[in-house]
């Protein structure tokens, strides 16, 4: 997208943020069109559930239409959306402690994807990132989630989390670091199982 | 990313990870291109991340697609009519649909939403939880404001409804926590109902209970549902009231079935009010 696009977008999107606020529900539609596959990876890389992935995406949206009157800058809209995913994420990790802990083990977590995508191949590659996921304790994924699914730049999440931009930047490449090496090493596992088989 | 880790020089390993176009300066980002080219292992890194970067983006997106509510939009509107002083998140007037009323929005017919949607679900939505915190906490709501956006007419008829029905179930939809989401259900239904009925409604009450236990574990419930109407018309005849009474059970077995397995509807009565009734209902309607 071309530096023009990218700013037409941006202000059509500050538009339907307005409208929205304004009680629009179809500009609301169109905010959720555009910002509900992000918010759903975010969640759902914080989460680790496809089930829960998507109800707490769900209740993100319905959350912000209920306060978006309350934001007074429209133009932070999307980051506050973000911060109530993340506080939305943290009440559910509160309410389901126990549950939650088990779904990072990881016979549960290689459970998970398979209703969700079709191909073997798919299914396995899913999975093992799923599970890659998990071994980047959440501080670091939360960051890394940020980055890659909000597409948000170090400063804003930096904000967002409410932490130093040099904190964003360190636990970035510790994030990406642990990546690297779980990928490898459950990769290797992966391969190892299916030549067993 | 399957090939042996290499290490990232350590000077530009955090610089790495500025995948934002905003994360560094122009110089800065002038800077690390320059050592990337230079530097097969950093590239080797960069590489990694941007696959990385695809294979996060492509785990965690979901095939199933995701939609709000149809109804989504109702609740921010029925929190603001129940906090404006003298307005209740039930004024209904026939004419345009609650979802045109509460979202100033795309119309949809409440009606076609509810088709698409599990209708616990809905009762449950945050219209739901919004008047359950609003309202009093007794399963049974008494409604001390009219419903009705304000006319009313110069020839018209007070009618009042009552509506009583028994449902049975094993497996209900409804547990017993979750009566009020229930009721709220039953209430915005019902108002529809009678608005394609009446020109002027108010839904007094609602009150749904559980019953002692049924034989095989079965559970009984009871709903009632009284509302006062007003009709444009000077007196509406006996057939037409029947044919009324008709239209509502039919409805009202329909909202029911949706929560319960089995729905008895004992009584469904629409009867005119007249003289003194009559003028405290006007007087209600005039009010609005």
């Amino acid at each position: 997208m071309s530096p023009s696009q990218d700013d037409s977008l941006r202000s059509l999107l500050m538009e339907e943020v307005e409208l929205a606020k304004a009680g629009d529900s179809e500009a609301f539609t169109q905010l959720f069109e555009h910002y509900h596959t992000g918010i759903y990876g975010y969640i759902a890389g914080l989460v680790n559930n496809v089930e829960d992935a998507q109800d707490l995406t769900q209740k993100t949206f319905l959350k912000a239409w209920e306060k978006l009157p309350d934001l007074r800058d429209t133009s932070k809209f999307k980051p506050w959306l973000y911060t109530i995913a993340r506080n939305l994420v943290y009440d559910h990790r509160r309410q389901k402690k126990k549950i939650f802990w088990e779904s990072w083990e990881r016979i549960s977590g290689l459970d998970i994807l398979v209703s969700e995508f079709s191909h073997e191949e798919e299914i396995a590659e899913a999975q093992l990132v799923r599970l890659v996921l998990v071994e980047v304790p959440v501080r670091y994924r939360s960051c890394l989630l940020l980055q890659v699914e909000g597409g948000f730049s170090q400063h804003e999440i930096a904000e967002l989390l409410g932490i130093s931009k040099a904190s964003v930047s360190t636990y970035l490449s510790i994030a990406r670091a642990r990546f690297r090496q779980a990928y490898r090493r459950l990769a290797s596992e992966q391969d190892t199982t299916v030549k067993r088989r | 990313m399957r090939n042996p880790m290499v290490v990232p020089c350590s000077d530009w390993e955090e610089k790495l990870t500025a995948t934002h176009p905003d994360d560094l300066l122009p110089a800065e980002r002038e800077a690390l291109n320059r050592h990337v080219v230079s530097c097969p292992v950093c590239a080797t890194v960069l590489t990694e991340y941007q696959e990385m970067d695809a294979l996060i983006r492509h785990s965690l997106t979901t095939k199933h697609p995701l939609m709000l509510p149809n109804d989504f939009a109702i609740g921010r509107k029925m929190k603001v009519e129940t906090e404006r002083p003298g307005n209740h998140p039930m004024n209904l007037e026939r004419g345009s649909s609650l979802h045109e009323q509460c979202s100033e929005g795309r119309p949809q017919e409440l009606t076609q939403s509810r088709e698409n949607q599990n209708p616990f679900e809905a009762a449950l939505s945050p219209r739901s939880i919004h008047i359950k915190s609003t309202r009093s906490t007794q399963s049974s709501h008494r409604r001390s404001s009219p419903a009705s956006g304000g006319d009313t007419y110069v020839n018209s008829s007070h009618y009042s409804v009552r509506i009583y029905a028994q449902c049975l179930s094993q497996y209900t939809e409804v547990l017993s926590d979750e009566l009020l989401g229930a009721e709220v259900l039953v209430e915005v239904q019902m108002g529809q109902v009678l608005l394609n009925l009446f020109e002027l409604v108010i839904i007094e009450d609602v009150n749904l209970r559980f019953l002692p236990a049924a034989p095989m574990k079965q559970k009984r419930c009871s709903i009632q549902v009284n509302a006062r109407c007003q009709s444009s018309f000077h007196a509406l005849e006996p057939q037409v009231l029947e044919r009324m009474e008709l239209t509502v059970e039919d409805a009202i077995s329909g909202i029911l079935l949706e929560l319960f397995g089995v729905v008895i509807v004992d009584e469904v009565s629409i009867n005119s009010l007249t003289g003194r009734e009559a003028g405290k209902n006007d007087t209600q309607f005039k009010s609005a």
